[in-house]
């Protein structure tokens, strides 16, 4: 081997400016392909071209010629592929471990690009398959009533003959301007709707409401009235566009006949008062059992929103027969205690007061509008339904943010999401749970179905999020209906309670004594499955529940309403300040409002 | 007669490796003896051993430098990177060239030495570069 002296050694670093630039152009124009197609580091460039500069320089100084060495030099396109190859190899291994990894991520980032290319593609292909008509499903079972047996025409007539009591200037004592008086909520407005309120009690003795749901017909009419009775000048001529109906999801169905029922309900008991101001016996009596049947007749939708506003109009209804009984009960009669017996009887009993199964159409009407369809009661989300989905959350007023990343996770969301099939099972399920949950006695029952868990892990705009957003409050209707038939068992036993003193002469030592003559069974307390407590006190009674703190203090009343806000609610926990008062039902009294604070 | 590429591909590092196991020397010299001491057969152009040079690098098997050269060019002092063998090529020097010799005597047992490369067989390859001799 031949030495070398180390001084005139040069390291790697620093590599000798040996440049091309001295070489004839032919050489040189090769060394500069060469370098050009390497697309190496400049110092692997400077390194690479200072040896072929030496080389060819050698060359020439051997007495090649320019040509034999442009010709012995090869391909310089292939010569760069190999140096870069090679240069490359001889590189660190933390650079060799980067570029791995760079390419690990750059090919995992390609085969996501392509998969989502493809995810998105399938997504925006599906289209979903609309094969049930749920509006027409709903108003099947209207269409076969004979219109000699429907309320609603009637109720219709009423609410065209309502008006404005007139006080629309009026100004309190200090001269500050009052509100109009409502039609429907003051017992002058009784008095001015003598023939409305007539052609109530001839509705409540039909049989059935007859009312077609969506009808566009009822919506422009109901505003239409609504708008007089909020003295609209213009409410003949408006316009009032109905909400089309043709193609439209059920979610988009609106109830408008709701506002006027209830309406009616606050009108027939304003209209009590003043039948017991009158003394008039027939009337109150024809009031009372015509806002009793108003509350069944409300029913007939098979909506959770129709029951919850018949539940609202029942306890209206309840709460004023309580009243009459408590402090005119010479105002009703025999008869009339009989009819308000029937009626109650009608309104029950609890099981039947919600109902789940229109909901349950509803969410498939949205499935079939949302997903596509495999004939076999699957598929996968579709834009539509991104769109129905967008719109619901509007509907419902949580408003979801569709934001760049929730549109770019639809597809997502889509492929890997719950499915159609899955998402019903998980509806069907909930609902089957609360179904079950709503047959059992309050009292013995179990944790309730637990909807919030699933809402937990939802999404904006993701599949489940039809569950969440369409999701009624199953639970809290089920407490409604708790809490409503309670209060209905404890006023049939009042009933039956004035039915024994009126052949007795004095109310019996206890409640069992109404059983079986003048009460099938014994009216249980929502607190704990026991009969409602019942006190003789001289010549009256009191009928109670434990409320919601489940201690018997005795029929004691809370102070004032307020207080008594959260006495029925046995399924939440009570503040412990209203912990010492119970649910009287009997005698009824009308607590006073809380003294403003000074 | 220059042998085919595939032949060369595993013929040309082994006889670099050769080379530089006597010596150490750069480009165009390894060039020029390479063609010289073959007749011909393994001769290469740049585009061949250099990026040859630069595997053998990045492998390990040999090692480059640069030194000033001896003589001096019309432009003045010009330095050239001279390549020799390390440990690990010696090593690899000695595996490749039992393997060659295996492959010799198999050739030759075939009768494919005298008929397959009539003028400059493997036997004479292997002969110019002495492989497995003592250098």
């Amino acid at each position: 081997m031949t030495p070398y002296s180390p001084r005139a050694v040069i390291s790697h670093s620093d590599v000798p400016a040996v440049s091309a630039s001295t070489l004839p152009p032919q050489l040189r124009q090769i060394v500069e392909r060469v370098l050009k197609r390497t697309r190496l580091w400049p110092s692997e460039r400077a390194d690479v071209e200072s040896e072929l500069a030496a080389h060819f320089a050698d060359g020439l100084a051997s007495g090649a010629s320019i040509e034999k060495l442009v010709e012995d030099f090869g391909d310089p396109a292939a010569a760069a592929g190999l140096i870069r190859r090679a240069k490359i190899r001889s590189r660190s291994r933390a650079w060799h471990a980067q570029r791995m990894a760079r390419n690990v991520i750059l090919g995992a980032i390609g085969l996501l690009a392509v998969s989502y290319g493809a995810i998105a593609l399938r997504y925006y292909a599906g289209t979903p398959t609309i094969t049930r008509d749920v509006r027409k499903e709903f108003n099947a079972p209207i269409a076969s009533i004979p219109q000699s047996q429907r309320a609603w025409p009637i109720y219709k007539l009423a609410l065209s003959a309502v008006v404005n009591p007139g006080r629309e200037k009026a100004t309190d004592e200090s001269g500050r301007g009052l509100p109009p008086l409502s039609p429907f909520e003051s017992i002058e407005g009784a008095s001015a709707n003598q023939r409305a309120i007539a052609l109530l009690r001839r509705a409540a003795a039909l049989p059935k409401l007859g009312l077609e749901i969506d009808d566009p017909e009822d919506y422009v009419f109901i505003n239409r009235q609504l708008a007089r009775l909020n003295a609209d000048k213009d409410w003949e001529t408006k316009e009032i566009p109905a909400p089309p109906r043709e193609g439209e999801p059920a979610i988009s169905i609106v109830l408008p006949h709701l506002v006027p029922l209830r309406s009616f309900s606050r009108l027939l008991m304003q209209d009590v008062d003043l039948a017991v101001k009158a003394a008039d016996a027939q009337a109150v009596s024809d009031d009372l059992v015509a806002a009793m049947r108003l509350a069944v007749l409300t029913r007939e939708s098979p909506f959770l929103i129709t029951d919850l506003v018949s539940l609202a109009m029942g306890e209206l209804v309840l709460r004023k027969l309580q009243e009459v009984l408590t402090f005119t009960p010479a105002l009703v009669t025999d008869n009339a205690l009989k009819q308000f017996s029937a009626a109650l009887v009608d309104m029950g009993p609890r099981p039947q007061l919600v109902r789940f199964d229109a909901e349950l159409q509803s969410f498939d009407d949205i499935l079939q509008r949302s997903f596509t369809d495999d004939r076999n009661g699957d598929g996968r989300m579709t834009p539509a339904g991104a769109r129905l989905l967008t719109r619901a959350s509007q509907f419902s007023g949580t408003n979801q943010v569709v934001d760049v990343g929730t549109v770019a996770a639809l597809p997502i969301a889509s492929t890997f999401g719950p499915s159609r099939k899955s998402l019903r099972q998980m509806y069907v399920s909930l609902v089957e749970q609360s179904k079950q949950w709503n047959a059992q006695p309050p009292w013995s029952r179990s944790a309730p179905p637990d909807p919030d868990a699933l809402k937990a892990q939802t999404l904006p705009l993701s599949p489940y999020s039809f569950i969440s957003l369409l999701l009624p409050a199953f639970n809290n209707s089920i407490y409604a209906a708790d809490k409503f038939d309670t209060d209905r068992g404890a006023t049939l036993a009042i009933i039956a309670l004035e039915q024994y003193r009126r052949k007795h002469g004095a109310f019996p030592a206890s409640l069992s004594e109404l059983v079986p003559s003048f009460l099938s069974s014994l009216p249980l307390d929502l607190a704990d499955g026991q009969p409602l407590r019942y006190k003789l006190i001289g010549k009256s009674f009191v009928l109670y529940s434990l409320g919601a703190d489940r201690n018997d203090n005795g029929g004691t009343l809370p102070p004032t309403a307020s207080a008594a806000v959260g006495i029925s609610n046995f399924h939440f926990p009570i503040d412990a300040a209203k912990a010492n008062y119970d649910w009287v039902f009997f005698p009824f009294v009308q607590l006073p409002k809380d003294e403003p604070k000074p | 007669m220059k042998i085919e590429r595939e032949l060369m591909r595993g013929a040309g590092p082994v006889a670099v490796l050769k080379l530089l196991n006597r010596r150490e020397m750069y480009g165009y010299e390894l060039v020029e003896t390479l063609a010289e001491r073959t007749d011909g057969a393994l001769a290469m152009g740049q585009s061949t051993l250099y990026p040859m040079l630069y595997n053998l690098e990045a492998q390990g098997f040999v090692e480059g430098y640069w030194k000033e050269a001896g003589t001096k060019g019309a432009d003045g002092s010009r330095d050239r990177k001279y390549y020799r063998l390390t440990d690990k090529g010696k090593t690899r020097l000695a595996e490749d060239s039992k393997q060659w010799e295996a492959v010799i005597r198999a050739m030759k047992a075939l009768g494919v030495a005298s008929l397959a490369i009539p003028r400059v067989s493997l036997v004479s390859v292997s002969s110019a570069l002495r492989i497995g001799a003592n250098p």
